[in-house]
């Protein structure tokens, strides 16, 4: 019990909790179905894309092309729609398949040539996104068939997208938790020498890392596709930093070795309610940014004092 | 112990770019025995053990031979599968997760983790050590010497026939040391073998049945701990195979530079008092981490002391800070060159001038590059740096030249204080002789020289006074030329002189 308490992501949780109250109280509507299931369904995209961040980040590596990633499967994904050989089950392998090479062209290149993340990712955020743009002259793909937008239709009052969400929470939290490759990403994070010393195949782990979240973006593709009716290549721009933000907000180490699925959920969320509390509370939508980033700030520095508190007392000689 | 040679190594060598680190060295390990690997700091100890732990691989040749079969390391597995691992001597452990992980860590079923499992090899591991604690803590909430114990809990839960230890002692307190002592007496009951490095002799004479000795890479011998005493370990450790030439004269002035009285610290030295002279080169030495390195930072206001009082030309001195000490005409060359001393990305030129550039503007009031390459090219000269191009990048050069760099970088703001931290670590014989000279020749034309070295011969050579310091503390100072240096020796690993 002590040690939920202790816990980052309880913290941001309780935060959380206390702005939904709050926006409760200055605004019934808040509460209501319609309003709820709107800022659920609306950051589904971006949960999935955070669940694969929080892999990247504990391994203390970065990714910053996840957003055009999701844009080259959900483009592609469009265009497969419009063709004979568009159905469901072409469309969802089709999404999985996309992610997996994007991810895997990332980690291929950041662990064979073993260049920072941040400079593989930038390349290729910059690739994949010109990629579609080139392809689509930058064409809205409009009025995607009934059955590609029946992947976001509503049964038994559950939208589809939070169940696959959800589903993909707790593949992610189970590979984190009891896999092998999940518990060498944080040994990685933590101590990458020891890492190596322990046996663990460092590149092998990065590269596995990156094409998880890449099938992950895959994913989010398919449903923002799905949501939206329709897909605009260049649209989603800079997505890939709220996704960043959701992690950390949600207790993941940018420097590495820490973070959890369930932090990274309420992160989402966390920046999710903010979005459609200033809605609610009628605050004009400009004022969105600046609270993010004071979010941020706020969240991350008193994390970072506590762990300097905690570091201060540091090796000393013994004087006899 | 039984007499049974179960691991037996021969031609081991390692080549790192410009450096043999190991040069057909061996060694044999019996069943259940005790074995101290000792040496000097570079002697090749921690790349001996890398090896065996399939950390490193050795260049070829080498043989390895696991109950008289030929066997090889080629990875951290290959050892743990013959029963073998090491705790290193920065401690290989996870902060960000639980001391039951750590020690479980690197093991799974078809790429699962067992967490009963888990659970269960830890509290098993520690139950062997008799020592309470809690499984599910995080690690990096421990202190260091119960770090040190997760490590060792870790290790004998993979090793079930050798044990490694790099200077398992170095982070414990006295009475963690004899738990220890206790546990490796309980392993060798167990038939496990154990080999440590260790600095510290007493403790090697205390548990150790047999010792092997390295010097700069190679093997110095192998000898029954009754076979030895302490100066005659010594003795191996150091040898005589290197000798500088003596250029110590104890030629200093009267005059007194500097004064030290009575400087503490908390957690880095205490009671430090000394005097250093005009001309004169005075070496603090002693083993790593008694302290010496934070000593000298405080006189460059790295490290200021939070007691005693610092003269300087017979004035008291305030150096809290860089500046203030810059200000006194003090200059400090740190042992760390790559990531202290030099910018390593820069020109030779921009290296040298850049603690000057505020004395480089010409007429224009911007920087002259005539008067930067003047006084560049004037060091180059007195120092006789190789190749003599300025504007080469100073990862470009040896690491013997790179070291005359920093030098230039320090000299050329004419400093009446010269520290220099482990002048010449990490630098081929030659260039190590001409940096000798040139600090002689610095301290000749009148500059006080204060020296850290780990090197005895180095000391001896070039220094006209030591003071040798442990555990924070001064135990020893003397003049060079009359002094005993086993005497010297012994003070700063046994503290005390015992008769």
């Amino acid at each position: 019990m002590k040690k939920l308490l202790e816990r980052r992501e309880t913290s941001v949780f309780l935060i959380l909790v206390a702005l939904c109250i709050g926006l409760t109280i200055y605004s019934p509507t808040f509460l209501s179905y319609t309003n709820i299931k709107n800022v659920l369904v609306s950051n589904t995209a971006m949960g999935i894309m955070a669940a694969g961040m929080t892999f990247v980040l504990i391994t203390a590596g970065i990714d910053v092309s996840v957003a055009s990633q999701m844009m080259f499967s959900a483009t592609w994904l469009a265009l497969l729609a419009e063709t004979p050989l568009g159905n469901p089950v072409t469309i969802v392998l089709a999404a999985l398949l996309i992610g997996l090479v994007t991810g895997a062209v990332n980690g291929a290149l950041i662990s064979k040539f073993d260049i920072h993340p941040i400079i593989i990712t930038l390349g290729t955020n910059s690739i994949y996104r010109g990629i579609i743009l080139v392809f689509t002259n930058g064409r809205w793909l409009m009025n995607l068939p009934k059955w590609f937008t029946g992947f976001s239709s509503t049964v038994f009052g559950i939208p589809l997208p939070v169940v696959y969400a959800l589903l993909i929470f707790l593949i992610s939290a189970y590979i984190l938790k009891h896999t092998y490759f999940g518990r060498s990403i944080y040994a990685m994070g933590g101590n990458r020498e020891a890492a190596r010393y322990a046996g663990v195949n460092l590149k092998k782990t990065v590269f596995l890392t990156y094409t998880y979240t890449g099938v992950l973006c895959g994913a989010a593709g398919l449903v923002l596709d799905s949501i939206l009716g329709n897909c605009q290549p260049s649209g989603s721009n800079g997505w890939e930093m709220n996704v960043i933000a959701a992690a950390v907000i949600g207790g993941t180490n940018i420097l590495g070795g820490y973070g959890t699925i369930g932090g990274t959920v309420i992160g989402v969320l966390m920046m999710g309610v903010i979005e459609n509390g200033l809605v609610v509370a009628h605050v004009p939508t400009y004022w969105q940014k600046l609270v993010y980033g004071l979010i941020i700030i706020v969240t991350v520095t008193i994390d970072v004092l506590r762990k300097k508190k905690a570091d201060s007392r540091k090796q000393m000689i013994e004087i006899d | 112990m039984s007499e049974h040679v179960f691991l037996e190594m021969s031609d081991v060598s390692m080549t790192f770019p410009g450096v043999k680190a190991l040069d057909q060295v061996r060694l044999d390990i019996r069943e259940g025995e005790v074995h101290a690997l000792m040496g000097e700091n570079g002697a090749g100890k921690s790349t001996l053990i890398k090896i065996i732990s399939g950390v490193q691989q050795p260049d070829p040749g080498a043989r390895i031979l696991m109950d008289g079969e030929e066997v090889q390391f080629p990875n951290v597995h290959a050892s743990i599968k013959h029963g073998i691992n090491a705790i290193h001597q920065d401690l290989s452990l996870f902060p960000n997760l639980t001391v039951a992980e750590n020690i479980y860590l690197g093991r799974s079923k078809n790429g699962k983790v067992d967490w009963k499992e888990c659970d269960r090899i830890a509290v098993e591991a520690l139950k062997r050590l008799e020592v309470q604690m809690d499984i599910h803590e995080l690690l990096g909430n421990l202190s260091v010497a119960k770090q040190q114990l997760v490590a060792i809990a870790r290790a004998i839960s993979l090793s079930s026939r050798l044990l490694i230890m790099d200077e398992p002692t170095a982070a414990l307190s006295f009475s963690e040391v004899r738990m220890l002592y206790e546990i490796i007496r309980k392993l060798k009951k167990e038939n496990i073998a154990i080999l440590f490095i260790s600095h510290k002799l007493d403790e090697v004479f205390e548990v150790s049945d047999r010792v092997t000795v390295l010097k700069d890479g190679k093997y110095v011998g192998c000898k029954d701990i009754g076979e030895l005493n302490e100066s005659t370990l010594v003795q191996m450790m150091v040898g005589r195979s290197v000798t500088y030439e003596a250029l110590n004269q104890e030629s200093y002035a009267a005059e007194k530079v500097l004064e030290v009285r009575n400087i503490s610290k908390e957690g880095n030295f205490k009671d430090i008092s000394f005097t250093l002279h005009k001309g004169e080169i005075l070496a603090f030495t002693g083993l790593v981490g008694a302290g010496r390195s934070e000593t000298v930072k405080a006189l460059f206001g790295l490290n200021p002391p939070d007691q005693g009082e610092i003269l300087i030309h017979g004035q008291k001195a305030e150096l809290k800070n860089v500046t203030q000490a810059m200000k006194h005409k003090i200059a400090f060359i740190p042992e760390d060159r790559h990531h202290e001393g030099l910018i390593l990305n820069m020109s030779m030129e921009d290296n040298i001038t850049l603690s000057i550039l505020n004395q480089m503007l010409g007429k224009s009031r911007f920087i002259s590059s005539r008067k930067r390459a003047g006084i560049s090219g004037e060091y180059v000269n007195t120092l006789n740096i190789r190749p003599g191009q300025i504007y080469k990048m100073a990862k470009n050069f040896s690491g013997g030249n790179q070291q005359k760099i920093a030098v230039a970088k320090w000299l050329v703001t004419k400093p009446d204080i010269l520290i220099i931290d482990e002048p010449t670590h990490g630098v081929d014989i030659a260039s190590k002789t001409e940096i000798h000279k040139l600090l002689k020749s610095l301290a000749k034309q009148g500059m006080a020289i204060i020296m850290v070295s780990s090197e005895w011969q180095e000391v001896f050579a070039l220094s006209d006074r030591v003071i040798v310091m442990r555990h924070g503390r001064i135990v020893h100072e003397d003049s060079t030329r009359d002094g005993d240096q086993n005497l010297m020796m012994e003070k700063a690993i046994l503290g005390e002189v015992k008769a």
